[in-house]
């Protein structure tokens, strides 16, 4: 947040208060720095101390294990809210929780996300395998709801709230409310969940008049901060290949335009990107279909022209497979029904397909209310932020590798990079809102060294990282681990690196172009290599960073505990504690899709 | 060394012999690309860095460094090879150099677009037949070119010999070259020395000739150092040796020439090596080591003046010259087709257009050498007009090896005279040198060339063409009846006037002309050429009798039109 000047005359702070303050301030959110306000407000009304304290109110805990931010914002709302209405809340992200707590705990709400192949998100996993670890606690007291976040098109759906949900009934606690599991379009039943959680809390908890004042206007601070549903009309300043015509993948550098008083973020940071569908996409749907783009459809509550609809606020490109299961009735034919019934095989279909590839395979009627419900809501797509404010304070810089398959006979581009690198013209506008990402920023201290471990556009944050380091003069070593799969076609940014270590601050580089060599080898095999170095940089501090796919994360995971062990001359069980206090000391840092 | 001295002298007195910081350069993950001082280091060891110049801009603007990559040219005295190794070169071409390989115009074979993680397996691979890349570039002697001379076998021998021991004698003694490509030991104890080099080598590259008249092929007079085979009964008897040749100038810039090796005197051949090593010690203390635009010998003996080079050269190697002996040329290109030796072997000259061996997926020059080398039993043997010799064909063999070798184009016929005689340098994209086209326009040009000769009734006028993408004269282009000598993109100098056998400097005839203008003029030219000549005349000597340019008085008129 930018924070106003102090005025030396009217500031009731002096200048080493208010630098104070200002330090305390610089890394909350809206949402936190409305709680803040309303808390010191109490604090103020609060004297003379009373005679006799009003019965204690009974702390409630919400908890968010949260890799996109949309977890954290909905256990954010529902803090506030708490808060408005005189529950004792507080709202904290499960990595910054101690887990022993637990088991002293009455009152806890979780609100968490699935990641990958039904993995928790980062930084829940400190939590999540407390509970499950054999010796956890009993947790007889605890009284708890789980809301879970996923994504139904992946086979593990809502996985880690499940287990949550399972796994603290079986050590004992009791369910205020039923799991509830939400896709995607979770708002409004995120929402719901959330009345029917503070109704219940409300009921059965002590509350007393809050010690926190409510501030009219502060939750909503005008003007109002640009998340996902009031996001910044950012405009493209430049759209450039930085791949060669011969590589595999065609990756852009894309630079949009902000204005940094309305857009702050963090190197680490993700932007998330409302786009726009293909207007000849549009046009051959509603062709295929004998559709009229005029028709008009609902969806929650509004009204639209299905053009619109289908442009702006449906989702057409990643094919769902309850768009597939709802649409296999439609169509006449044995086959597809029987494609439907097989999850395996719909998953295998639907990831290189879209849903024109479904109707152009399977023709059906329908009619045009009908297929906006059948539709899933059109989602922004998040994007590991490529630069960092102090060198570039008015652009967001992002690395899109554009998604082109042509599996079903006719080119496809994806929804949102065929938006962001191929429809979008320089000089117009695009919705964006910053995905905050506390986990996957750099250390604090400058002088602590880096490890920077990325694969194909897994390496956008350290460009903004290394941005930052610079812009700063920090002094600590960083070190970047990067693959891709050829040296001379895709070796993403490789003048800023030279650029870097010319300058003296990039201290070490190790590369792994998969179709190089004969045989394929990727940073992972690099880090098994590398493991006595790589133990040394961990013995003197350094922050270890992953970041690209979550196969990739894995292996080098897997790399990691290897190559700890062998440097350390440890068994696997003694490597793997080293890599968990990594991860509990906040040192271990990833950022998986 | 002084303060004025060129820079590459400090690097080379820095590289500790010739080891500079190759090896942290080669491991250095970051970048395609060696550190500035070790390119001119590598040099050395047989390799260049080099680049692809139509894809500067667009890689900077993807955040891309230049795509880099190295050539390497090997050193093969004489240009002879086995068939062994020559299934190795091309094998290594195919592998790990971008699917070609170059014969060049100094006998060798060089590879282009090695990427830097390669260049070690590429030198060990031919290092296991037995060829190295020592000296390939560098400020040392290069490759020593030799008259292929197939038909006198048992003097190609002798002379073929010396040039073998001419460069073995001036290789560089360090080993740095093993140390850091082959064995990785660095030998204990003794201080290395360069008995002829010294700590900073020549001031400059420096080329030996060895010719067998009446044959020009190698050029003799246009390299540093020239021994031309003197034979009675077909023994040799000795040499006349010639020095201060040299190809290159610099556009505009009259104190820079080509200019003609001057006769130091006739040697018996066991003053061969001590004459070598003395013209070379020579020049490594006199050579100018201020500007490498003049540092050549040849700018030596003209400061020095011819008598007291001579005399100098003959102190050092304790002889005396004697009066050179008569010789006489009559070509400066290839024959080709069969012709039959004195021991009734055959030899087969195939035609390889510019040299350019590319691995096609269809039948091509590469894969039907590689045919022929896979069942000759001989010898192979690359000319020093980029073209090969099937050497030692017995009389059973020749049928297979000209039915392979027409099956893959390697014969010339079918192929004018014009385009045979013809040379071309590699220039652009690679070459960082090159200011326009050379070797991707050369066929192009000899099209339109043809096509105008036609016209003026003239079928296959036997001219010596020959075409650089700049004036460092790599395609010996002064020495040829007419040249084009690239200026700027698109834009050449037209030269006139050599004499088809390598003994006449052409001279300058129209400057920075375009495509249009160039043709205009050749046109011209040809149509008097074929009313006015006389009968046997070649176009060199027509152009100067018909008064077109002038003979040359001093080798800086190159520059006047």
């Amino acid at each position: 947040m930018a924070l106003p000047q102090r005025n030396p005359v009217t500031s009731p702070f002096d200048e080493p208060q208010w630098r104070a303050v200002q330090s305390l301030l610089e890394d909350l959110s809206p949402a936190q720095m409305a709680w803040v306000s309303g808390y010191l407000a109490g604090l103020a009304r609060v004297e003379p101390a009373p005679a006799a304290e009003p019965p204690a109110a009974e702390p409630i805990t919400i908890l968010y294990g949260s890799q996109t931010g949309n977890a954290k914002s909905v256990a954010e709302r529902l803090g506030a809210r708490a808060l408005e209405q005189g529950l004792a809340a507080s709202v904290l992200g499960m990595a910054d929780y101690h887990p022993r707590k637990l088991a002293k705990e009455r009152w806890v709400l979780l609100v968490v996300s699935t990641h990958g192949e039904g993995e928790p998100p980062e930084n829940a996993h400190a939590l999540h395998s407390f509970v499950h670890d054999a010796q956890a606690p009993r947790l007889e007291r605890l009284r708890y709801a789980v809301l879970a976040l996923g994504d139904s098109s992946y086979e593990h759906f809502c996985r880690t709230g499940q287990e949550f949900d399972q796994r603290l009934a079986d050590l004992g606690a009791q369910r205020l409310m039923p799991l509830q599991c939400c896709d995607l379009d979770f708002q409004a039943e995120a929402k719901r969940w959330s009345d029917g959680a503070l109704e219940r809390l409300s009921e059965l908890t002590t509350r007393r008049a809050s010690n926190v004042v409510a501030l009219p206007g502060l939750y909503r601070p005008a003007p109002r901060a640009h998340d996902r549903d009031n996001p910044f009309a950012a405009t493209l300043l430049e759209n450039r290949q930085i791949t060669t015509a011969d590589a595999i993948a065609d990756v852009r550098h894309l630079a949009l335009e902000i204005d940094p008083r309305a857009v702050r973020f963090q190197p680490g940071d993700a932007l998330g990107v409302w786009f726009r569908n293909d207007p000849n996409l549009v046009a051959v749907l509603l062709d295929q279909l004998g559709l009229d783009g005029d028709s008009p459809v609902r969806l929650d509550d509004e009204e639209s022209s299905l053009h619109q609809a289908l442009s702006e606020r449906l989702e057409l490109t990643r094919l769902h497979p309850k768009t597939l299961s709802g649409w296999a009735p439609r169509a006449s034919g044995p086959d597809l029904a029987e494609l439907a019934a097989d999850g395996a095989r719909v998953r295998d279909w639907i990831a290189t397909r879209q849903f024109i590839d479904l109707v152009t395979a399977y023709p059906a009627a329908i009619e045009a209310q009908d297929l906006a419900a059948l539709l899933p809501p059109l989602t922004p797509r998040l994007y590991s932020i490529a630069s960092s404010q102090a060198a570039f304070e008015d652009e967001v810089h992002l690395t899109v590798s554009l998604v082109r398959s042509a599996t079903a006979g006719a080119e496809r581009l994806g929804g949102a990079t065929g938006f962001l690198c191929e429809r979008l013209a320089r000089g117009a506008s695009v919705g964006v809102y910053v995905v905050e990402n506390p986990g996957f920023r750099l250390p604090e201290d400058g002088s602590t060294p880096v490890i920077l471990i990325g694969a194909g556009t897994g390496v956008a944050p350290y460009r903004a990282f290394l941005q930052q380091r610079a812009a700063h003069g920090d002094s600590g070593r960083n070190w970047l681990i990067f693959g891709n799969r050829h040296f001379r076609r895709d070796f993403l940014y490789q003048l800023d690196w030279l650029g870097h270590r010319d300058a003296g601050r990039l201290n070490r580089v190790s590369l792994a172009f998969s179709r190089d060599g004969a045989e394929r080898r990727y940073v992972q095999h690099r880090l098994r290599d590398e493991g006595t170095e790589l133990y040394r940089w961990l013995e003197e501090g350094a922050h270890l960073y992953v970041c690209g796919g979550t196969a990739m994360g894995q292996a080098v995971h897997a790399a990691l505990l290897e190559a700890i062990a062998a440097a350390a001359g440890r068994d696997a069980a003694a490597a793997s504690d080293y890599v968990d206090n990594l991860r509990h000391d906040g040192r271990y840092h990833r950022d998986l899709y | 060394m002084t303060a004025t001295t060129h820079p590459n002298e400090g690097i080379k007195l820095r590289s500790n012999f010739l080891r500079g910081t190759l090896r942290e350069s080669l491991v250095d993950e970051l970048t395609g690309a060696m550190s500035p001082e070790d390119t001119q280091i590598s040099k050395f060891h047989g390799f260049y860095q080099q680049d692809d110049r139509d894809q500067r801009q667009t890689r900077r603007d993807r955040f891309l460094e230049p795509d880099y990559a190295f050539m390497l040219r090997a050193r093969l005295p004489g240009g002879v090879c086995t068939p062994t190794q020559w299934l190795a070169i091309d094998g290594i071409g195919r592998e790990l150099a971008a699917g070609s390989l170059r014969l060049t115009t100094r006998q060798s074979f060089q590879y282009h677009g090695i990427l830097k993680h390669r260049l070690e397996a590429v030198i060990r691979g031919i290092n296991q037949v037995m060829i190295d890349s020592i000296g390939g570039c560098g400020d040392v002697n290069r490759n020593v070119v030799c008259n292929p001379n197939p038909i006198e076998s048992s003097l190609h021998q002798e002379v073929h010999a010396w040039a073998q021991r001419i460069s073995e004698h001036l290789l560089p003694r360090t080993r740095a070259y093993h140390e850091l490509w082959l064995d990785g030991e660095r030998v204990a104890g003794g201080e290395e020395v360069e008995p002829i080099y010294g700590p900073t080598y020549l001031p400059r590259k420096f080329k030996t000739a060895v010719a067998v008249p009446p044959h020009n092929d190698v050029d003799v007079y246009a390299n540093d150092l020239g021994f031309i085979a003197i034979a009675k009964a077909g023994r040799l008897v000795g040499f006349n040796v010639v020095a201060g040749g040299g190809m290159g100038a610099t556009h505009g810039d009259p104190t820079t020439f080509p200019r003609l090796a001057d006769p130091l005197g006739f040697i018996a051949p066991d003053q061969t090596l001590a004459v070598a090593e003395a013209v070379v010690t020579t020049q490594r203390d006199f050579g100018d080591r201020v500007s490498r635009q003049h540092a050549r010998l040849k700018y030596t003996i003209e400061r020095m003046g011819l008598a007291a080079f001579r005399d100098e050269v003959a102190r050092r190697a304790g002889i005396r010259f004697a009066r050179p002996r008569r010789v006489r040329f009559t070509d400066q290109g290839d024959r080709y087709g069969w012709v039959k030796g004195v021991d009734d072997h055959w030899h087969l000259t195939l035609y390889i257009e510019n040299g350019r061996l590319v691995d096609t997926p269809r039948q091509g020059p590469m894969a039907g050498l590689r045919e022929i080398a896979r069942i000759h039993h001989g010898d192979l043997r690359i000319t020093p007009n980029q073209n090969l010799v099937v050497a030692r064909v017995p009389e059973a063999q020749r049928a297979d090896i000209e039915h392979l070798a027409r099956d893959h184009g390697l014969l010339a016929e079918g192929h004018s005279m014009l385009r045979r005689q013809g040379i071309a340098c590699v220039a652009l994209p690679t070459c960082p040198l090159a200011m326009a086209e050379a070797e991707r326009y050369f066929p192009d040009l000899l099209d339109q060339i043809e096509r105008l000769a036609k016209r003026h009734g003239l079928e296959d006028p036997g001219l010596v063409v020959r075409m650089t993408g700049c004036p460092n004269g790599c395609a010996r282009p002064y020495l040829a009846e007419l040249a084009l000598i690239g200026k700027g993109p698109g834009r050449y100098n037209l030269m006139l006037g050599g004499d088809g056998i390598g003994t006449r400097l052409n001279h300058l005839f129209r400057e920075n002309l375009d495509e249009a203008g160039l043709l205009a003029e050749i046109d011209q030219l040809l149509g008097r050429y074929a009313a006015e000549r006389h009968a046997d005349e070649g176009f060199g000597d027509f152009v100067i009798r018909a008064g077109l340019v002038r003979p040359m008085a001093r080798p800086s008129e190159t520059h006047d039109a």
